[in-house]
């Protein structure tokens, strides 16, 4: 457990040091909001159409802009040949990392997701809904990709492919995020799509890390 | 054949098909071909 | 069986074996090309209601069969090459994803050409149609995956859990593409749906299954060819490190 706690620490100290790197996410995240009712022009009823799964995509792209850098260093700088040598389990030092990450890019976001709420003309009292959906959203997205992460370590192309890698595994999880907001800003019930958002949580929370040490442990065989 | 209503579009249909399945089953052979003369047995 | 896999992937035993399979297989393949397009285009009657674009089904859904078929053999594939080992099933992945690729490609051309007869659009956001354009993604992931890497070895290993992790992941697209479908569909699409897929009327079977046996065979072809691509290329750079560093 003091693998997790380690790494978790140690990259969040990191990641504070370079401020730039931590605001990146949500500053996208809310560009993204912010230009498309410039570009789509302010009439409510196209908000409103356009509104909840235009947060979701937002959230997407920004969650996949940093992710290059994930192991990027680590790697580099020989930690993960030396964890490799190590007994610990690398599951930790990966979950570790994974929920530093989103401590640093995706808790941000989520802070300023009722300010773009307002911007979509969004009604605040959704607040709460939509954060219930963009938790476990922006939390699988980083889920999903680490595992990209740890596939294109040592490519020269990273992030034109990670995103290429990505959409697949990313298509599900904006389907039920973006449903389960666009059915609470309708009026109607968002149950469905949530459950499956917590299921697809509970699954991947322990299968992504495991799968993501498999792969980084084969790959530097 | 029928009256032929909308078989312009049966062609092109057959004709992408046609030239997908010929440039992979063509880039497959000269591809083979290469490196056969690069690693003669 | 596992023994037999391993032996082939000597080259001169995969020599012996592949070069006959590949003859045979080519003639079956052209044989049954020739037969079921004459039977396609020719010798069956034209839909009551799609009229001459009916024929457009029997190149589109055998594509679509060969398209998940060929995922499946990958994903057997990386298992093989990721628990135990086989090289060949690594470079099985190298060789056949672009067929994979170029199956699900086919599929989705000549279904959009056919929605415009039918649906009067050449894009309908319809489940199954989404479904097969992820199922394209990630085929374009995996082949982008296996080429990004400077060590090979590495590229097919990277390569082979895509496809394994892509494997698990299909079903959650395919209900996840579904379920929005359903959220979202226009009544309209239903029933043109169903117009374009009538019960199979036996004048239909035999043009559709030749087909669909024209592809296999020319898959069968295709994976010996390539496969023996993939290893030949492989001696030659393995035979260019020894140079470089021995």
């Amino acid at each position: 457990m003091s693998l997790f706690a380690d790494t978790f620490r140690r990259d969040i100290r990191l990641g504070l040091r370079r401020k730039g790197q931590i605001l990146m996410a949500p500053v996208f995240f809310m560009m993204v909001s912010v230009l498309f009712p410039l570009a789509m022009g302010p009439d409510p009823v196209v908000l409103k159409l356009a509104g909840p799964g235009l947060l979701a995509v937002a959230a997407l792209l920004a969650a996949l802009l940093p992710l290059d850098t994930l192991f990027r260093d680590d790697d580099a700088d020989g930690t993960i040949d030396l964890l490799l040598l190590s007994p610990a389990p690398l599951s930790l030092y990966v979950a570790g990392k994974t929920a530093a990450y989103w401590v640093l890019t995706s808790l941000p976001l989520l802070a300023v997701a009722p300010l773009m709420m307002i911007v979509l003309d969004m009604p605040l009292r959704m607040a709460g809904i939509t954060l219930c959906a963009l938790f476990p959203v922006t939390f699988l997205l980083n889920l999903a990709g680490q595992t990209g992460a740890a596939l294109a370590l040592g490519t020269r192309t990273g992030s034109i492919l990670l995103a290429l890698l990505l959409i697949p595994f990313y298509i599900p999880i904006l389907i039920f995020g973006a449903s389960a907001i666009d059915l609470a800003r309708n009026g109607l019930d968002a149950g469905m799509p949530l459950f499956l958002l917590w299921a697809l949580l509970a699954v991947a929370l322990p299968a992504a890390p495991l799968a993501t040490a498999a792969i980084l442990k084969g790959l530097n065989e | 054949m029928a009256d032929g209503t909308y078989i312009h579009f049966v062609w092109a249909a057959y004709g992408v098909t046609g030239i997908i399945l010929a440039a992979i089953v063509l880039m497959s052979i000269l591809k083979h071909r290469s490196l056969k003369k690069e690693n003669p047995e | 069986m596992s023994n037999a896999l391993f032996a082939l992937a000597n080259p001169a035993r995969f020599r012996k074996v592949g070069m006959p399979l590949l003859w045979v297989s080519s003639a079956a393949s052209a044989a049954l090309f020739a037969w079921g397009l004459w039977l396609a285009l020719l010798a069956s009657p034209a839909d009551y209601l799609q009229q001459e674009a009916v024929r457009i089904m029997y190149i589109h859904v055998p594509a679509a069969w060969m398209a998940l078929g060929t995922y499946s053999s990958l994903a057997f594939a990386a298992l093989s090459f990721l628990i135990w080992r086989h090289t060949l099933a690594g470079l099985y992945i190298r060789a056949m994803a672009p067929v994979g690729a170029a199956f699900t490609a086919i599929c989705l051309i000549t279904g959009s050409i056919w929605g415009q007869p039918t649906w009067g659009t050449w894009w309908v956001w319809d489940a199954r149609l989404t479904s097969v354009l992820v199922l394209f993604f990630l085929y374009a992931g995996i082949i982008a995956l296996a080429d990004a890497f400077e060590n090979r070895e590495r590229g097919l290993k990277a390569a082979a859990w895509l496809s394994l992790i892509g494997m698990v992941n299909l079903p959650v697209i395919k209900f996840s593409v579904d379920w929005w479908n359903t959220l979202h569909q226009p009544p309209s699409v239903s029933s043109f749906a169903r117009m374009v897929e009538p019960a199979v009327d036996k004048s239909m079977l035999t043009p559709l299954l030749a087909m669909a046996g024209a592809y296999l065979f020319l898959f069968i072809a295709l994976a010996v060819l390539r496969l023996e691509s993939e290893i030949m290329s492989r001696r030659i750079e393995s035979a260019r490190m020894r140079r470089n560093h021995g």
